[in-house]
């Protein structure tokens, strides 16, 4: 039978036993859109645990090419065109025009299905998404995150990836 | 010949509900849980009087539940109180002192003694055990302790300890992701309160970079039905005074 | 930096560190007169070889057996640790109380604070077994290690024990001077690794780090003095709040003129008149 008995761990008499617990959730989020000939990609800056933040300036994006940055995978495949993998941790792998992954990666996906997917909305335009708009996109998305998501925050670290190679930039989001 | 007895029913909160939701939560259905907000909440003491202050943001997990929540309640017109935990107990335990010590001052005509405040509020959660998440006044304390520790005297003035109490609140905003948004700071004098709603909007959101306006014919129209509108007619009632003989 | 492969090692189990001596002895090391990463796993090196699945090692230990398996429990720690980087190097400094639980077990034999060459301090923090490797691994061996090669070797160490469920139960910090240059890393229990300007650990983590910010914020250019002066409030601060510290402490740093100092112990100036008053 259950007891509602409150629990006052200062006064357990009972060993201690600590358990170890292999994993950490880190937080922060990575976003890919992929156009005709490019692909954006970007990954806010935060390192977290629990309730604190770790450092406000960590690299997310790794770079294994002259056309392939590891955030998401990304890159430009072999025809020139841009193109995004993501994984699971177990190992599945998809490859997708955009995508939204880590602690904001349920936020965002829908975001980017409506306007990159340009799902449910009767006037699609037929244009390809141009570099302008695939990195406002990216900035907006990112700003919405760091407003409800208290993992995304602090600044978003984006590379372009073109078949001329790879530009960087960095834009501040809210420290809080 | 028969008669009824009705159950005593106790005022206040019931937690009858516990026991069966750990009997559900054995059988594996997981209980949803309540609000809690990571919040920073401080007070001192300075020459004349009081200053409070708190962050606005109430998480729920890992997701911002409210931007810009009042975290500084009313209790009396010569209090204020500070709540930390979860949302719902802070704000109900907070409105049920303060009816409380308004109902104290009409029956005994003086304004409410914060200890007054201070006795109802200890009785009314050491009854309830912890199970009220109510950390009122003080808490979360820690981050915003070490710049008391580093800044505060017995002898501040006002203006050095509003600044002070806006530094200790930001310690906590921009360091412990629980707090977040504006800060609200309130001083409480003898014979005068001023609450500062929004004293500082220590994070402002972003600029968008383009406009998600839909233009027009965005949304599908399934099916489309005229009507004809043949008359309208406006009626204004004015609004009965309450009886308050 | 040398990067040397399994086949130049015979030891059949390679998730271990090889012998330090051969690694010392190896044409590669003695040209570059520098190591770190000794070796990197196979893909499928203690885990399944195709058509066998591979065995969570959670499952077969019972949750009682992982405290053991992992020596926690009461064990001499040493505690907070408030590490910064001021214009011309990196200062630290950590209290000299080793506790055992929540006693007190008497100021600290070990230091929790060690010089690992002429341009490397090392912070740490939790059990000491893990003193014994860094000491036989990279202490006093003639072989300048740079704070970032160690930075990095020690990321591999503390994320390899982490996957065999048996993690060192540290906080690291590595304070360095790195081709001129202030470096600042830790690595914990978990192999989680990054580098910044400001690193605490455990309760100073909580308290001071939003102080250090702020400070580091409108004053990113402070001197020795400064930083000395700032680590002084710090350890003041965290006296009167962290149960588990002490009233002296040692300065580690590494100026990048100056080199390799640990000072001290310095006592803390404390005032509990505050607390004796009633308001």
């Amino acid at each position: 039978m259950f007891e509602a008995r409150p629990h006052y761990p200062d006064y357990s008499t009972a060993p201690v036993q600590h358990q170890f617990s292999p994993y950490a959730d880190n937080g922060g989020s990575v976003v890919a859109i992929a156009g005709e000939d490019f692909v954006v990609i970007g990954a806010d800056t935060r390192l977290s645990a629990g309730f604190s933040i770790y450092t406000r300036n960590q690299n997310k994006l790794f770079q294994l090419s002259k056309t392939t940055v590891l955030g998401c995978s990304v890159g430009l495949d072999n025809e020139g065109k841009g193109c995004v993998y993501s994984y699971d941790p177990i190992g599945h792998c998809e490859k997708a025009k955009y995508r939204a992954g880590g602690s904001a990666g349920a936020l965002l996906q829908p975001l980017l299905d409506n306007q990159i997917g340009q799902k449910n909305m009767e006037i699609a335009s037929k244009e390809p998404i141009s570099q302008e708009k695939a990195i406002a996109t990216l900035k907006d998305v990112f700003i919405s995150a760091a407003e409800r998501d208290i993992y995304t925050g602090d600044s978003v670290s984006i590379k372009v990836i073109t078949k001329d190679g790879i530009k960087e930039e960095t834009f501040e989001l809210r420290k809080d | 010949m028969f008669s009824v007895t009705y159950p005593e029913t106790a005022s206040g909160f019931s937690f009858e509900n516990c026991r069966r939701n750990a009997l559900l939560e054995t059988k594996g259905l997981s209980i949803p849980k309540a609000t809690k907000t990571g919040t920073t909440i401080v007070g001192i003491t300075y020459k004349d009087g009081v200053i409070l202050g708190a962050d606005t943001r109430a998480t729920e997990d890992t997701t911002v539940a409210d931007k810009n929540c009042e975290k500084i309640h009313y209790l009396a017109s010569n209090m204020y109180c500070c709540g930390a935990g979860t949302a719902a107990d802070t704000e109900t335990t907070t409105q049920m002192i303060s009816s409380q010590l308004e109902l104290h001052q009409l029956y005994t005509g003086r304004v409410c003694r914060v200890a007054t405040a201070n006795q109802m509020l200890k009785q009314y959660l050491f009854r309830y055990q912890g199970y009220i998440g109510a950390a009122l006044i003080l808490g979360g304390v820690d981050l915003a302790m070490a710049v008391f520790e580093s800044g505060w005297n017995k002898d501040i003035d006002e203006e050095a300890g509003i600044k002070l109490v806006r530094d200790a609140i930001a310690a906590g905003v921009f360091n412990d992701l629980g707090s977040g948004s504006n800060i609200d700071v309130c001083i409480i004098r003898k014979g005068s309160t001023d609450y500062r709603r929004t004293y500082d909007e220590a994070n402002k959101k972003g600029v968008r970079q383009q406009s998600y306006r839909y233009p027009r014919g965005t949304t599908r129209v399934l099916s489309t039905k005229v009507l004809d509108v043949e008359e309208v007619s406006v009626q204004r009632v004015e609004p009965e005074r309450m009886d308050t003989a | 930096m040398a990067i040397l492969t399994p086949s130049f090692l015979d030891d059949t189990d390679h998730a271990r560190s090889p012998p330090y001596s051969i690694l010392k002895s190896h044409p590669l090391v003695q040209k570059e007169k520098c190591l770190i990463l000794w070796i990197v796993l196979p893909c499928r090196h203690n885990g399944p070889t195709p058509g066998l699945l591979y065995n969570f090692p959670a499952t077969q230990i019972k949750p009682n057996d992982y405290f053991t398996h992992t020596q926690v429990r009461l064990i001499t720690t040493a505690t907070s640790v408030v590490v910064i980087t001021y214009k011309n190097g990196v200062i630290m400094a950590g209290d000299l109380l080793a506790s055992y639980g929540s006693l007190a077990s008497g100021v600290q034999k070990l230091p929790g604070m060690l010089k690992v060459n002429d341009n490397t301090i090392l912070g740490l923090v939790g059990t000491m077994q893990i003193f014994s490797i860094i000491d036989e691994e990279c202490l006093d061996d003639g072989l300048s290690l740079k704070p970032k090669s160690l930075y990095c070797w020690l990321t591999r160490i503390m994320y390899q024990r982490r996957s065999k469920f048996d993690p060192f139960w540290n906080n690291i910090i590595v304070a360095g001077n790195q081709e001129g240059k202030p470096f600042l890393g830790t690595v914990d229990k978990l192999g989680t690794a990054y580098t910044d300007k400001i690193i605490c650990t455990c309760f100073g983590a909580h308290i001071l780090t939003p102080l250090l910010r702020d400070h580091l914020d409108r004053n990113p250019n402070m001197s020795l003095e400064e930083a000395k002066a700032l680590l002084e409030k710090c350890m003041e601060v965290l006296y009167y709040r962290d149960a588990r510290s002490y009233d002296k402490y040692l300065l580690g740093y590494i100026d990048l003129d100056a080199g390799v100092k640990i000072e001290g112990p310095f006592q803390i100036k404390h005032s509990w008149e505050i607390a004796h008053k009633e308001y």
